[in-house]
Parts: C-alpha cells; sequence; structure tokens
C-alpha cells in the first residue's frame, strides 16, 4: 500500500468519524457503528472501495483491515491517555494495596499491570466497544456519587453487598474496590478456549449460552488469564467483575455487587451528559431508572436495585 | 451477556419543537418590518402606561401646568399612534375579508377600547381644548368650558387607557408555550375587562365623583354668593371678606376690578390650569374656586385603579401563567418530544398534588408504559444492529 494510500485510508475513516448521524457520539460508540455498519454492507463497500477513485490496486480485504485498524487507532488515541491518567490520578493505590495485597509493594506494579491488562482488552473491538460504560462512569465520578448514596442510605443495597455477599469494606474501600472490578470487567469480552461437548471453541461472554459453556468453566480460564497479568487479583473480584456483564438470573445470590455494576454499567454505556433538562422531565438518571423498572425482567436487572438507584437519582436531581 | 438497553440521553436545550422557540425566523425584508413596527408598538404601550401613570402623580402632587401639559400633548401622541394602528389593522384585515376575526378573535376589540374613545372622548378634547385656549382665550371661554364640562363628564373613559396593557401579552412572544401565552392572556383580558366594566358601569350610574364633587363646589359658592349679596347687596365689603375668609376661593372680580386674590401671579399662572378651578359669575362678582383637592381625589382613585390592574395583570403574567406552564404546557411538552423524537426518554415529573389531573394520568401513562416500550423497541433495534449509517455517507467521501 502506497503512501498515499495511507493518507487516503486516514482521510477515509476520518470521513466516517465526522459523519453527522454519528459525529454527536463518543469515540468508541461511534467506532462501533461503524464496524456494524460495514459488517452489514461488506459487499458493497468492498466494490466502492475498489472503484478508481478509492483504492483500485489494492485487494479490498487489505483496504478494509487498513482501514479497521487506523479506525481503532485513532480512536485508541483518544482512549488511552484517559485511561492512563485514572490510572494515575483517580485510584488510591494504598488502599488497592490493602484490598489485593502482594509481594509487591510498589504501586506502579499495580498500575502498570492494570495499564497494560486494559490496552490488551482494548485491542479486543467487542470489549472496546462496551468499554463505554467504564469510561463514562470514570470520566463523571458516576462510581463515587452513587456509592455515597448507597452507604449513606444504607437501603436494601447497601445491606446485600454488606449481608449477602459478606463484603466488609468502609465507603472509601468500596470505591477502589469497585474500580478496579469496572476496569477489568471488559475481559468477560475476551475470548478463552474452552473444550465442551462439541469440542474445543474459544468464547465470550456472550457465547456462554450459545456453546451452553457453564459459567464456572468459564472463570477459571479467565481467571487464568486475568492472573498471569494480574496476579494481585483475588478470585471474588474477579468473579464479580466477569458477572457485572450478565443479567440477574445468571448470577448468584450472593452476587450483589455484580448486578450493581450490571445495571450502572447499562445505564452509562451510552450515556450522554445533559446540559439541561427540560422543564416539566425528570432528571435522566431517574428516567432512565424509572422506565427500566419496568423492563427489569427483559433486561435482567434486579428491580429492587433499580428501585433504590430510582430514589437515589430522585433525591439528588441526578 | 450485557443487554445495555439504549441511552435516553438527550443535549440539552436543543428543541425541535417551533412551539418553544416561537415563529420559526424569517429573515426576508418584509419580516424584519413587521417585527420592527411590533416592538415599536410594545415600546408605545410600555410608554403609555407610564405616561398614564405619571398624569395622574403629576395631578395628586401638583405639577406645574408645563410639566401637565407636556403629559397631556404626551398622551394625545400615543392615542393618535393607537387609533392609527388600530385603523391600518381594520384596513389590513378587511382587505383580507377578516375584520371581524381581527376585531373579536384577535383581540381587536382591545386595540378599538384602548385608542379611538380615548382620542375622541379624552385627549383629543384636551388638546383642543389646550389650543383654543392658548390661541384665543377671551373669544372662546364659553366653547372652553362646554368643552371642558363634557371631557369631566366622561373622564371615566381614562381607566380605557389601562386595557392596553393586556396588549402586550399579545405582542410578546412567549418563548415557551405559545398555549400558555394564550391561556394567560384569556384569563387576564377576562379579568381586566370585567375590573374595568364594573368601574365603568358604576360611573356610569352613580356618575363620576370628581365631576359631582365639582358641581356640587359649583352650586354652592354660586349659591353663597347669591346670599350673601342678598343679605346686604350695599356693603360689599361684607360679601368680599366672607368669600376671602375661603380657603378654597382663589381670586375675586369686581366687575374689572381683581378685589382679591389668593394666589400670587406665578402661582396662578404655573400652577393652575384650566381645570383645576371653577369660574362662578354672579351679579357684579366674578369668583375662581379652587378645584385642586378635589382633582388630587380624583387621581388618587385613578392610581388606585391603576395599580390594581397592574398588580392583576403582572399576577397573571408570572404566578398563573407559571402555574399553567408548570401543571400543562411543560408536561405536554415533554410528552411530545418522547413521542416524536427517537432517542428522548426522559420521564414527566408528576407533582403529587395534581397526580389526578387528567393531564398527569396521561404522563403516568406515558413513564410507566410508553417510555419502557419504546426503551425496548429500541433496544430491538440495536440488537437487529440497524445503523444509523448508510452507503450514502461513504459515497460522500468518493466525491
Amino acid at each position: 500500500m502506497t503512501d498515499t494510500d495511507k493518507q487516503k485510508i486516514m482521510e477515509f475513516v476520518n470521513h466516517l468519524l465526522s459523519i453527522p448521524n454519528i459525529s454527536g457520539e463518543p469515540p468508541l460508540i461511534r467506532e462501533g457503528m461503524i464496524i456494524s455498519f460495514i459488517t452489514q454492507n461488506i459487499q458493497q463497500i468492498k466494490e466502492t472501495l475498489t472503484s478508481p477513485r478509492l483504492f483500485p490496486d489494492a485487494p479490498p480485504e487489505q483496504t478494509l483491515k487498513s482501514i479497521l485498524l487506523v479506525l481503532r487507532q485513532l480512536v485508541l488515541k483518544d482512549i488511552v491517555p484517559r485511561v492512563e491518567s485514572w490510572l494515575q490520578n483517580r485510584i488510591d493505590y494504598r488502599i488497592v494495596q490493602k484490598l489485593f495485597p502482594s509481594r509487591e509493594k510498589d504501586e506502579n506494579i499495580y498500575r502498570s499491570g492494570l495499564s497494560e491488562y486494559i490496552k490488551k482488552m482494548l485491542m479486543n473491538s467487542e470489549s472496546r466497544y462496551n468499554f463505554n460504560a467504564v469510561y463514562n462512569l470514570f470520566e463523571y465520578d458516576i462510581l463515587d456519587r452513587y456509592v455515597r448514596q448507597i452507604f449513606e442510605r444504607r437501603g436494601s443495597i447497601y445491606n446485600e453487598i454488606k449481608r449477602v455477599e459478606r463484603i466488609a469494606l468502609e465507603f472509601e474501600e468500596y470505591v477502589e474496590y469497585t474500580k478496579i472490578i469496572l476496569l477489568i470487567k471488559n475481559t468477560a469480552y475476551l475470548r478463552v478456549p474452552i473444550t465442551t461437548g462439541v469440542g474445543k471453541v474459544t468464547v465470550n461472554a456472550g457465547d456462554l449460552k450459545k456453546f451452553s459453556v457453564p459459567l464456572s468453566k468459564f472463570i477459571v480460564r479467565q481467571e487464568q488469564q486475568v492472573m498471569s497479568q494480574l496476579p494481585f487479583m483475588t478470585k471474588q473480584a474477579l468473579v464479580s467483575a466477569i458477572k457485572s456483564n450478565l443479567k440477574e438470573r445468571m448470577t448468584e445470590k450472593e452476587d450483589a455487587s455484580a448486578r450493581l455494576f450490571y445495571i450502572l454499567s447499562s445505564r452509562y454505556q451510552e450515556y450522554k451528559p445533559v446540559n439541561k433538562v427540560d422543564r416539566g422531565a425528570e432528571t435522566p438518571d431517574k428516567s432512565w431508572f424509572g422506565s427500566s423498572k419496568k423492563n427489569s425482567g427483559y433486561f435482567g436487572f434486579n428491580e429492587r436495585m433499580l428501585h433504590e438507584l430510582y430514589l437515589i437519582a430522585g433525591d439528588n436531581m441526578w | 451477556m450485557s443487554a445495555q438497553p439504549p441511552s435516553q440521553d438527550v443535549v440539552g436545550g436543543i428543541h425541535g419543537l417551533q412551539h418553544r422557540v416561537g415563529k420559526s425566523g424569517q429573515t426576508g425584508d418584509k419580516e424584519r418590518k413587521t417585527s420592527g413596527l411590533e416592538n415599536f408598538i410594545i415600546v408605545a404601550i410600555v410608554l403609555v402606561i407610564i405616561q398614564t401613570f405619571i398624569a395622574e402623580l403629576a395631578v395628586f402632587y401638583r405639577w406645574p401646568v408645563q410639566a401637565r401639559t407636556i403629559l397631556l400633548i404626551l398622551g394625545f401622541f400615543f392615542d393618535l399612534t393607537f387609533t392609527v394602528e388600530f385603523i391600518v389593522r381594520s384596513i389590513a384585515n378587511g382587505r383580507k375579508k377578516r375584520f371581524w376575526s381581527y376585531f373579536f378573535r384577535m383581540r381587536g376589540w382591545v386595540d378599538f377600547m384602548s385608542s379611538v374613545p380615548l382620542l375622541f372622548l379624552n385627549s383629543g378634547p384636551l388638546v383642543f381644548l389646550l389650543l383654543i385656549n392658548r390661541s384665543a382665550e377671551s373669544l372662546a371661554v364659553i366653547g372652553i368650558l362646554n368643552i371642558l364640562k363634557v371631557v369631566k363628564a366622561i373622564r371615566v373613559t381614562r381607566i380605557l387607557r389601562l386595557i392596553r396593557i393586556m396588549k402586550i401579552f399579545g405582542k410578546i412572544k412567549n418563548a415557551d408555550s405559545k398555549m400558555a401565552q394564550h391561556h394567560t392572556t384569556t384569563v387576564s383580558t377576562t379579568a381586566v375587562s370585567l375590573v374595568l366594566l364594573v368601574i365603568f358601569a358604576f360611573t356610569f350610574i352613580t356618575g363620576d365623583q370628581g365631576v359631582q364633587l365639582s358641581r356640587e363646589r359649583e352650586t354652592y359658592y354660586r349659591g353663597l354668593t347669591q346670599r350673601l349679596i342678598s343679605v346686604n347687596p350695599a356693603d360689599t365689603a361684607f360679601t368680599e371678606r366672607v368669600l376671602q375668609a375661603d380657603r378654597h376661593v382663589l381670586r375675586i372680580y369686581r366687575g374689572v376690578d381683581e378685589v382679591y386674590s389668593g394666589v400670587d401671579f406665578d402661582t396662578w399662572t404655573g400652577y393652575y390650569a384650566v381645570d383645576d378651578y371653577v369660574e362662578i359669575e354672579n351679579g357684579e362678582y366674578r369668583i375662581f374656586v379652587s378645584l385642586t383637592d378635589i382633582e388630587k381625589k380624583s387621581a388618587q382613585n385613578n392610581m388606585l385603579i391603576f395599580m390594581i390592574v397592574i398588580v392583576l395583570v403582572l399576577g397573571f403574567m408570572f404566578l398563573y401563567s407559571n402555574h399553567f406552564v408548570q401543571t400543562v404546557s411543560d408536561v405536554i411538552f415533554v410528552l411530545m418530544r418522547g413521542f416524536r423524537e427517537r432517542n428522548y426518554s426522559l420521564q414527566v415529573r408528576i407533582p403529587e398534588e395534581y397526580a389526578e389531573h387528567e393531564v398527569f394520568q396521561l404522563a403516568r401513562f406515558y413513564n410507566d408504559k410508553f417510555l419502557p416500550a419504546k426503551m425496548k423497541r429500541m433496544h430491538k433495534l440495536k440488537m437487529e444492529k440497524k445503523s444509523q449509517l448508510s452507503m450514502k455517507d461513504v459515497f460522500k467521501f468518493e466525491e
């Protein structure tokens, strides 16, 4: 591929990212939309790419590959510095070290381990797309404000976390615990090889039902994958992280944190901050939790948690 | 696997609905001229309200004649302007064969009532009086007095000027809701019209208090002079002493000689206008009796009415309209956005105290049934991967 072609590919990707229908979306969502569009129109796009005015000399598959590569590079150029910034400034490693004891006492080990693993997850398109929820939760300081309210109100969510899940953490500790879980939750979208009745398959959390893969087996494989890079990670935290991608019926009674993170991740996956709410309208979070309560069965949310989050959002005008 | 439902967040402040942003912006010359004219009328209405209040204040605080004359002339020009406005609007609507629609439905009657009667029954005659008074005082005394009597008898028409306040409602485009604007205008117009109608009817039935008191005073002093003269026709000094002792008597002439003046020349010329006193001729005596105390009371009453109307209108403008917007039009606005816009899913806020209102019952249905169904539908569409992009977007790059 010539330099001119590379330049043209860059321009083409920039053109796609700035299409008015999607230009208002966050980078990760835009990328997801473009990939989905290309997948749906693959034949037509291939024909278009070989037209004389685009890339007539290159095989369309190669051009397409380059396009997706450039697209990913451009998106990661926006996301990775933000992630590095959170890892640097938003995490209290003294608490993290207490929660996840390790032989290594240097907080840089934790930081670099997390950074590398997140980058690995971001190389996977599904994991990357779903990272938008994590991005928003960190970027807009959502965790701190909701967890604070949950701990102050001592309602049903608090009781489930404390008494059912038996997490004996204080507010500050639970916030840091939550951050670590959310940062690695998308590991569930990374494919791991599992031997099933039909043979060896490579699956992620989305394929468990399709291939009838037992969740426990999937968790063991994921554990191996995660522990190799994040040796300080505990099994309980990893289980919460993986299950925070699953509907309520796929979780156990004691997976309270996972159910909470599933709701918050769903809420903030396609979140866009609202400058001004219309007069006469409820606030965005309250509206979302309110509507979701009616669909809790369909989306797999815990209704009691939704109700409490609905009350929290209402009381705080979120 | 995550079944993330669609997000409902919207960029605040961007409203696609026309009723929130007022009239769509045509930028033609004609539109600009019309808008300029409308702004001029709004400014004129505000000014005429201020002028009306200050004119009453000037009477109450006994401002110099010159100041009151300026206010009178200003009032005349305002009445003239509004009369011209009414005529122009009538002709324009008449040409389109919708005069009656303009008169009754578009509040043309307010335009009429607050202009034509005032010009012909109040400010017009007063300015005419002023011109005659200035140019041929001695020749037209009888004419002046006759006009003055007529004007005073129907001075109640002054309150019609207040009706213009309601026109502001029609002129200022409520940026929030046309429905709220319309309802507030209707309610305030009804209330103000009824208040003024009661005052008007009461004045016509019982007569204007100021006019009655002026007549009583004139009759009293005519009778007093008559009785004093008849007691002892030869003793003019007695008659004059008694009259001089009266605080309302300003000046006394016997024949062409001034025998008494309770006010110095500068005060007389500077602070007494033709309607501040009454001139009584009786035999060889001509006496000038002050009416300023009656004028003052009359002005005080007018200011009270003025304040009542202003407070009433402001109350409707700020309190009632706010209530209407909160309990009706805002709710409908949110419902409309939810129905029309794909990505809009904010619930309607339902205040507990109004939950039984029909509009909030509809909102309850929207919150509990429509929005959850919409959320589900959007999620299904997303799962079907309906892309928001099209091949046209790709072809555009080729171009």
